[in-house]
């Protein structure tokens, strides 16, 4: 199910209404349900999956404690049989036509006459999220960070919880699975935070991103065709368009369960204000970019490894996640590219700082700031050429493109589109400017009730006039 | 809880009250319309056509029938009532709210062509919001699509699907802003060239295989409805075959079935049938703005060889030609 659907508008207060008046010991029962029907809404037979990857992880997850008083070979058994299952479930269904068809060229460049079949799979919807949510469960379980799950029920229901199910943020454990064993009193603060939210992140996804998705679709659908400014708008519009999208998803989904009592970690932090690499993956994506530093990064080694180990762990992490991202080697060069920044921001370090000192911008705090977040967002936007262009060889004429000086004239730059997407993209960075600043909501909460009901009307009215409801999926849906 | 639910009710019902009435206030701007799409439906719903003779089918009637020269010929009301890209059911659909607000006319020349049998669809769908109380509109819109119920009976629904240029119609009406005008009681004609070469190419390089036309038990259905209508009103029918562009005939894999089958139902009710799929126009690449629509140029010299040959059916001598005893023109005189 779509949260920008009718569906979801009627299926959402129908849940929240049943959670709250049906007894605590049923709650669990309630939102399982819910959660699986808002999942088969999209597709019946690939609940299965869902069901698979409950099962095995619930397995493991009693298996793996250390605390169980179990042979460690018999652990390290069950470990191996949920990253199997996990990866190879995403391997099938993910991974396969994509490493299939780079084999059968190679196949086929080496003269060897065997070709390796395609299959014809859906992807399933959230399958990267929600095995990366079971599969932290059970390396937690194994760590002895946390008991094991034993109410089989309570660990489906975090596996399928429907707010982040298809899309994130990818909870831990430790931090979901307790709050289903809590008894949620209605809170009507808490759901007005919630609701505001929700509101918010519809605003992102109905009104900006789906409205700059057009000017995006229009340039990288015909990269031969566009040169100079039209790539470069286009490009700035896609980086505030996969925000909208994902960000606007992620407080929909924070929203949805604050309304319910449920606390979602934080997904997004003002990432296009961040001042360096670095910091940027400490901004976007915040639960997969920890879930890769607490399950792959130090796993391997981190950074108390000899230097050239961990020039090694950076680039590993970086190519991962972009491959997370999707069976495309645009999205690997997108990873990749993230990983050499991440170097060559270590290799640079003392001649920055040198720059630094001989362009005085360390008596200009905030100058310096700003230019270092123009300096990465730029670095970020190049990066998203890569994520965004069909293939590898259209993001290089995409790249070639943008470097010319063409103002674009057919570009539509007069329509009432483009005005708006411009406000748009203007709008994000004031609310990001401001929250730098305050707590936008805890501010607009201390206004008058008619200024504050005004307010929430406007925005809704918004979403109704300025919105774009043609059912566009949240872009991070296909990964 | 009390005064949680106290405050979420009159949240809801202020914003619900509020939306009702901005809702209300833009359907009056559709309503005060002059021009366009909804000029004309107003037109239609508050009676002031009334015409004698009624063009009616999809585009090929809108740009290709020219009802001011239709006028000069038989010195009678014409009105061009086609509605583009829309199948027979909803056409039928919008004839019958004519028929609900203005007089029946004498005659319906009824313009059918490739694809007019297909299942129902509604097209450019902004244009029936404000008339979604017609139940005689509303009832097949809403078997097309939920959204029609919804645009219906849910306030600023219609705007969130629709908007932001449907929002503008609606701002236009209420502040009288009229678009300059685009068409003529219902005939819109289109002044433009056509690029026959490269439309071929298209065509080749979409349809390998050749298209399809589609013919529905829908789109049979509602031919019938407009047969059981006119005996009903005792209004004649006349079925005009509309010119297209000849060489494009070839990549219709089931034309002449099709074709056909306006043949065989001018016979089996007694229908006059203009047939001018292979008239001289047809072979004429300059009438054309496409290969299935006729441009300015083609709609006048269309329009004036369709008057002269409706003359004897409509005229004083055909005029007490019986609907059950009418002439089937199979080829283009």
């Amino acid at each position: 199910m779509l949260f920008n659907s009718l569906e979801f508008v009627i299926f959402f207060p129908v849940v929240v209404a049943g959670y709250f008046l049906l007894p605590f010991r049923f709650r669990w029962a309630w939102l399982l349900l819910a959660s699986y029907a808002f999942y088969m809404v999209w597709n019946v037979p690939y609940v299965l999956l869902l069901l698979a990857s409950t099962a095995v992880d619930y397995l493991a997850g009693l298996n793996v404690a250390p605390s169980q008083g179990r042979g460690a070979l018999r652990r390290k058994l069950f470990l191996l049989l949920s990253l199997a299952a996990n990866l190879g479930i995403l391997g099938v269904f993910k991974y396969f036509n994509f490493f299939s068809a780079n084999l059968n060229r190679l196949l086929e460049t080496a003269g060897v006459d065997y070709v390796i079949p395609h299959l014809d799979v859906l992807l399933p919807l959230g399958i990267s999220f929600y095995t990366f949510q079971t599969l932290s469960y059970t390396l937690d379980v194994y760590r002895g960070k946390m008991a094991p799950q034993k109410h089989l029920g309570v660990f489906a229901l975090y596996v399928a919880f429907f707010p982040q199910l298809v899309a994130g943020p990818i909870e831990r454990a430790t931090h979901l699975l307790p709050q289903f064993f809590k008894n949620h009193e209605f809170d009507y603060e808490r759901a007005c935070d919630g609701f505001k939210l929700m509101l918010w992140g519809f605003f992102q996804k109905i009104v900006i991103a789906d409205r700059l998705a057009h000017f995006v679709n229009l340039v990288y659908g015909d990269p031969q065709g566009w040169r100079g400014l039209p790539v470069y708008v286009a490009t700035n519009f896609f980086a505030f368009q996969i925000y909208c999208d994902f960000a606007g998803y992620s407080d929909i989904a924070i929203g949805a369960a604050k309304v319910m009592g449920f606390d979602i970690m934080e997904n997004f932090r003002r990432p296009y204000f961040a001042s360096s690499i670095a910091d940027f993956w400490r901004r976007w994506h915040i639960s997969l970019s920890t879930w890769f530093r607490d399950y792959l990064y130090i796993p391997l080694g981190g950074n108390r490894v000899p230097v050239r180990r961990w020039y090694f762990n950076l680039l590993v992490v970086f190519v991962v996640s972009g491959l997370w991202h999707g069976a495309n080697w645009t999205f690997v060069a997108w990873g990749a590219l993230h990983g050499l920044y991440m170097l060559g921001a270590i290799w640079t370090e003392d001649l920055r700082g040198r720059m630094k000192r001989r362009l005085w911008l360390d008596g200009h705090p905030g100058l310096r700031r700003f230019l270092q977040a123009v300096v990465t967002y730029h670095l970020v936007l190049l990066s998203w050429v890569c994520f965004r262009a069909r293939t590898l060889s259209e993001a290089g004429i995409l790249l070639r493109n943008m470097l010319t000086f063409d103002i674009g004239t057919r570009f539509p730059y007069k329509s009432f589109d483009f005005v708006v997407s411009l406000g748009c993209v203007g709008l994000i960075l004031l609310v990001h400017g401001l929250q730098t600043r305050w707590r936008l909501r805890d501010v607009i909460a201390g206004w008058p009730k008619p200024l504050r009901w005004s307010f929430y009307y406007c925005v809704f009215w918004m979403i109704i006039f300025l919105g774009k409801f043609e059912g566009i999926e949240f872009i991070y849906f296909q990964f | 809880m009390r005064h949680a639910l106290k405050e979420m009710t009159a949240f809801t019902v202020l914003f619900l009250a509020i939306s009702m009435a901005g809702h209300s206030y833009l359907m009056e701007g559709f309503r005060a319309r002059t021009t366009g799409d909804f000029g004309d439906w107003n037109r239609i719903v508050n009676g002031r056509i009334n015409a004698d003779i009624l063009v009616t089918g999809a585009s090929r009637a809108q740009c290709g029938v020219d009802v001011l020269t239709l006028e000069d010929y038989f010195k009678k009301k014409c009105f061009n009532l086609a509605l583009k890209g829309n199948s027979l059911s909803i056409q039928v659909a919008r004839l019958k709210v004519y028929l609900k607000h203005n007089k029946a006319p004498e005659a319906i020349i009824q313009v059918v062509g490739r694809n007019m049998l297909r299942k129902p669809r509604a097209y450019n769908p902004g244009q029936f919001v404000p008339y979604l109380n017609e139940e005689e509109i509303y009832r097949p819109l809403s078997r097309i699509s939920k959204h029609f119920i919804l645009a219906r009976y849910v306030p600023l629904y219609s705007f969130a699907l629709l908007s932001p240029a449907f929002t503008v119609d609606a701002w236009q009406g209420l502040t009288g802003q009229e678009d300059p005008p685009q068409c003529n009681n219902g005939y819109c004609p289109v002044d433009m060239a056509w690029n026959r070469k490269s439309d071929i190419a298209t065509v080749k390089k979409l349809y390998p295989h050749g298209i399809v036309d589609q013919i529905t038990p829908e789109g049979k259905e509602a031919f019938e409805d407009l047969i059981r209508l006119c005996r009903e009103k005792h209004i004649r029918l006349i079925l005009v075959y509309a010119p297209g562009y000849y060489e494009f005939n070839d990549f219709v894999v089931n034309y002449r079935e099709a074709k056909n089958l306006y043949h065989q139902y001018a016979q089996q009710y007694g229908l006059p049938l203009l047939d001018y799929s292979s008239a001289g126009i047809t072979r004429q690449e300059d009438m054309f703005f496409n290969s299935q629509h006729l441009n300015y140029k083609g709609a006048t010299r269309f329009s004036e060889e369709l008057a002269r040959d409706l003359g004897p059916i409509l005229g004083p001598e055909g005029a007490g030609t019986d609907i059950s005893e009418g002439k089937i023109l199979t080829e283009s005189p």
